[in-house]
Parts: structure tokens; sequence; C-alpha cells
């Protein structure tokens, strides 16, 4: 996917006006080297996405509260939707290619772009506006971007609506279940990772499946998970707490079923995956 | 396929860390606990007149809440006599405080902190209150004692921001502390500019954040009115104590379980590895005071 580099574009999908709303100030741009200077603490999660540069526009109007607009440059569309991945408890597809509409805020991912469109506070004013900003924005970027590969391997039956979780960086390895301290599964930038939820509120199960660039990579992600944990590795186990963990290695996926509450669901769905 | 269970936990190196792991972390069954040690005590109040209609702050409530909890704690027979127990009028007083723009540490608080200092009788020259120039403020280089006060909130890389979190402005190089989601965060405390100098740590819940969305990581929906404040010597146990509400929260908030996103590696590390204090419900023992109703714990 081409990149937008600074000064070539960016501000091309911000509109010069929204309603009563006009920019104030200059338009601020952070890349890599001082994303920490805007977010702070939260630059790592974008770092961990392959993020290369942010636009940052403020909208003011009288007597109403600021508004601010950032769209990331993720680089690619796996990115932003890994970002998206983050966070959504649904799949609604008003904006973008994906989007989060919440009090006083609208989050979007469209091509290798995830776009955030926030007032200062909710006012009826706002409520109108901040679709029509985000619409605006929606349009002027045309670019669409395919969903990560390997979210298509994840077997449909009993998934949980907006529960999939796309990355590529081993931090996300335990964000639905405690996996390990550190890499264990030697997650770089080259492999796919993914987990989602399974199966009925009050008995979730969850599935984390990964993809190396090499059979060898995976072998090392199989027998590191059991090398850490019990030494060898258990395909078929029954926890202390009863719940049922399924794992397997097929060629360069590695696939593990955890928390279900019985074998046979866990085992269905680790068969499913393969 | 071979079915065998799993008694003894080799994912977790030892037995005290499954403990605090299967607490901070949840979906990490079999708990099995350590050695016994003398328990931590934290006090938890909490008091719903504290936050008026707006969500403001009633600077005279939280005073009473800071020295109730404060009196709980040390033992003494009242406000006076507490403070005194932790600071002297010859000691050099950083406030070590929080200014993230949408859930900072309340102004009343940290004045309130202020006061109670001026009143054991510390001049107001040697009081300082600082978050991020904590490494120039001349009164934070050369200070003898630190109160920590900050909310407590979800965070996009270290699952939560802490008490132990809050010591990071104490490096130059804050970045350097980024590596497995913050996991080494208490390293700070053993800094010649902080060890030892820990005078009474203040959680704060009076509104926390449970859930972080955007870049901002922020929205009004993820916030509620919690009334609280939690307050100890041992700021692992008052951190671990706060997220096992926040996991509550979040539980009851989306109707099943869902673990904090990454998970809170530092309170755990903070104990197993660096010695700073207990993580271990076992090991902690709440003191509540105040409100009782959706304590979450």
């Amino acid at each position: 996917m081409p990149s937008i580099m600074h000064g070539q574009g960016l501000e091309g999908f911000l509109p010069e006006q929204a309603g009563i709303w006009k920019p104030t100030g200059k338009d601020r741009f952070y890349q890599p080297g001082n994303l920490f200077d805007y977010i702070n603490g939260g630059a790592e999660l974008y770092l961990s996405y392959g993020f290369r540069e942010v636009i940052s526009r403020r909208y003011e109007a009288e007597n109403q509260p600021a508004i601010v607009v950032e769209i990331f440059d993720m680089q690619e569309a796996r990115n932003a939707y890994g970002i998206y991945s983050q966070t959504r408890e649904q799949d609604d597809y008003t904006y973008g290619q994906g989007c989060q509409v919440l009090e006083g805020a609208i989050l979007f991912w469209k091509g290798s772009f995830y776009v955030s469109v926030v007032a200062e506070f909710e006012t009826p004013e706002t409520r109108e506006v901040l679709p029509l900003l985000a619409g605006k924005i929606d349009r002027a970027i045309k670019e669409k971007g395919a969903l990560p590969g390997i979210v298509s391997l994840l077997p449909p039956e009993d998934l949980v609506e907006g529960s999939v979780l796309y990355f590529r960086h081993y931090v996300w390895a335990n964000a639905y279940y405690y996996t390990g301290d550190g890499n264990i599964f030697g997650i770089e930038d080259d492999t796919e990772a993914v987990w989602a939820r399974y199966g009925p509120r009050g008995a979730r199960y969850y599935l984390l499946l990964m993809e190396f660039p090499s059979v060898t990579r995976a072998g090392q992600a199989f027998r590191n998970y059991w090398e850490e944990r019990s030494g060898e590795p258990q395909p078929l186990l029954e926890e202390e707490n009863g719940k049922w963990n399924v794992s397997r290695q097929e060629g360069r996926r590695v696939a593990f079923v955890f928390n279900a509450a019985g074998r046979k669901p866990a085992i269905q769905l680790i068969k499913r995956v393969f | 396929m071979k079915t065998k269970t799993i008694t003894r936990r080799k994912l977790l190196k030892d037995t005290a860390k499954a403990a605090m792991a299967g607490a901070l972390y949840m979906h990490l069954p079999g708990a099995v606990f350590g050695s016994s040690e003398e328990k931590s005590r934290v006090i938890l109040i909490r008091e719903p007149g504290v936050l008026n209609g707006q969500g403001e702050v009633d600077a005279s409530i939280i005073g009473r809440m800071l020295d109730q909890a404060l009196v709980e704690l040390t033992g003494k027979s009242g406000a006076k006599e507490a403070w005194k127990s932790i600071l002297k009028p010859s000691d050099i007083l950083g406030i070590k405080s929080n200014v993230w723009s949408r859930l900072p540490t309340p102004p009343a608080l940290e004045e309130a902190i202020r006061g109670n200092a001026m009143e054991v009788g510390i001049s107001t020259q040697n009081i300082g209150i600082s978050d991020r120039g904590v490494l120039n403020d001349p009164v934070f280089k050369k200070c003898t004692a630190l109160i920590n006060v900050r909310p407590l909130r979800t965070h996009a890389w270290s699952g939560v921001g802490t008490l132990i979190k809050n010591y990071i402005m104490f490096t130059d190089r804050p970045a350097s502390l980024h590596p497995d989601s913050c996991a080494d965060l208490a390293e700070t405390w053993f800094y010649p500019q902080v060890k030892g100098k820990t005078r009474l740590n203040i959680l704060v819940m009076l509104t926390p954040l449970f859930y972080g969305v955007g870049p901002h990581h922020f929205n009004k929906e993820y916030v509620w009115n919690y009334y609280g404040l939690i307050v100890g010597f041992d700021p692992v146990a008052v951190d671990a104590t706060g997220v096992r509400i926040l996991q509550a929260k979040r539980s009851d908030y989306f109707g099943e379980d869902r673990p904090i996103n990454p998970p809170p590696k530092h309170i755990m590390t903070a104990d197993t590895k660096f010695g700073l204090g207990h993580a271990d419900p076992s090991k902690i023992e709440i003191v509540r005071l105040g409100y009782q109703e959706e304590a979450y714990i």
C-alpha cells in the first residue's frame, strides 16, 4: 500500500470546516520519534502496530467544546485494523471499515488509517457535527484495505462478534488469557497472530492462533510455551480449575484454545482451525 | 491426544507468583499460595458526598476522608498525631502527583496533603507538588520525604496507571522501562532520589477509569463514581487492591470476565522481583471505612 508521507496529504483528508466548527492553530504532526510527546505512554500501542505518522487538528466554535481530529498513518491496512481491534466491542460499519461510536467520540479505521474524532465534551451540537466530520473524512479516504489473512482462518461457528484482536507484537499475547512472561512464542513483526472469543456469555473460551514465517519458528513457539509451563507438550490439558486447554502446531501455524468448559468444544474448535 | 492434569504450575516460576497472578490477571487458574509473611494493611474509605452533582470534589470531605484513613492506618488517636507519625517538621516533602489531563490528581487532595504537612511544621518552601517536573524541581531534588498520590486508571501499555508507575518520572529515560508492558516499573522505587523516602501512598478512586479507547485512552463511558481512596504504606498492596476493584467493575460492566489488557505485570514483579510489597490478596488486610455499597471487593 503506498504510504502518505508528511506534507503529501494527511491534511488532505481533513475538511476546512464542519458546521460552525473551524480549524484553529497549526496542524500538528508526530512521527515514531516524538509520538510520546503527544500521547505519552499510549504511544507504545501505536508503535506496536507500525505507526508512521499522525496529524492532529483542532476545530473550535464559539460557545462550544473543541473537537480534535487525529488521523494515524499506520502504513498498512492490517495495522489500522489491529488498532481498531484492540477496543471495539462490536462491529459497526457506519464509518470506514469498522467504527466505534461513543459519547463525544467516533473512532474508525479505513485502509491504512486509524481516525479519531473526539469532542472535549458532548453537547447537542457536537452530537450533530461529529458524524458530519467523520463522514467527510471517511469519504476523503478513498483507499480500502483488506483484513489480515489470518482473520479468515477463524472458524465462524460460536465466534463472538467483535471479539477478534489482531496483533504482531508479543505484548498482546496475554490480551485474553495469560500465556506467560516476555516473548515466549517468539512473536515478531513477521508473525501474524489473532485472539478471538468463542462460546456463550458465561462460558467463553479463547482461541490464540499464530502464523509464523517458518515451520521452525512455529515449532519453537509451541515447544517454548510448554517448556515454560510443564516441560513437555500437552495437546489436551485439564487445568486445575477444570477448564480445558487444547493446543496444536501444524506447519507454520500454532493454535491454543484456553478456558473451555469441556474438552469437546475445545477439540472441535482446534479441529476447525486446522 | 493424551490427557494430563497439571498440578504444579511451571508456567509461573514459583507458587507465590502464581497466587498473585491469579488475582491480577484473571483467567489464570490454579492459584497456589506462597509462604506467609506479615500482612500489609490498606484502608479503603468511600464517601458519596465527596463528589457533587457536577462531579466536582468537595475539599472538606476529601480532607476528612484522608485524615480518617491515616488515623486508621497509623493507629493514632487523631489526625494531628497521625500526620506527625509520618512527617516531621524538618522534612522536605515532595508530593508526587499526576497531571494526566483526563483524570488528574484532584487539586483539593493535593492541598489537603500540603495543609497537613504545614500543620506538622514543614515550611511552605519545603513542600513541592509535581509530576513531570520532579527531576528539575528544587524541592524534589533535596526531598527527604515523598507522598505518592494519583488516580487509578487503565493504561494502554502497562495495563494500569498505578502508584508504582507514578514514579516513572524519576527517570529521564521512561521508555527504557517500557519493555514487556512495563514489567520492571518498580525499579524506579530504588533510585537514590526515591529509595526509602515514601511515607504514604494514596490511590485516588473517586472516578476510576476501567477501560480505555482511542488514542488518548479515555471516554466518559468508562469512568464511574466510586467515591473512594485507598491508602497504605505498601504501594504494591494498594495498587493490587485497586486493580481487583477495576477487574470486578469490568466484569460487571461487560457481563463477563474481561481481563485488563495488557495484564498489569508491574504490580506482580514489584512483589516477586523487587520485593517492594505484597500483591498477593492473602497478604493484604483491607480495612473498609464509610460507604460500603457496590464496593466491588
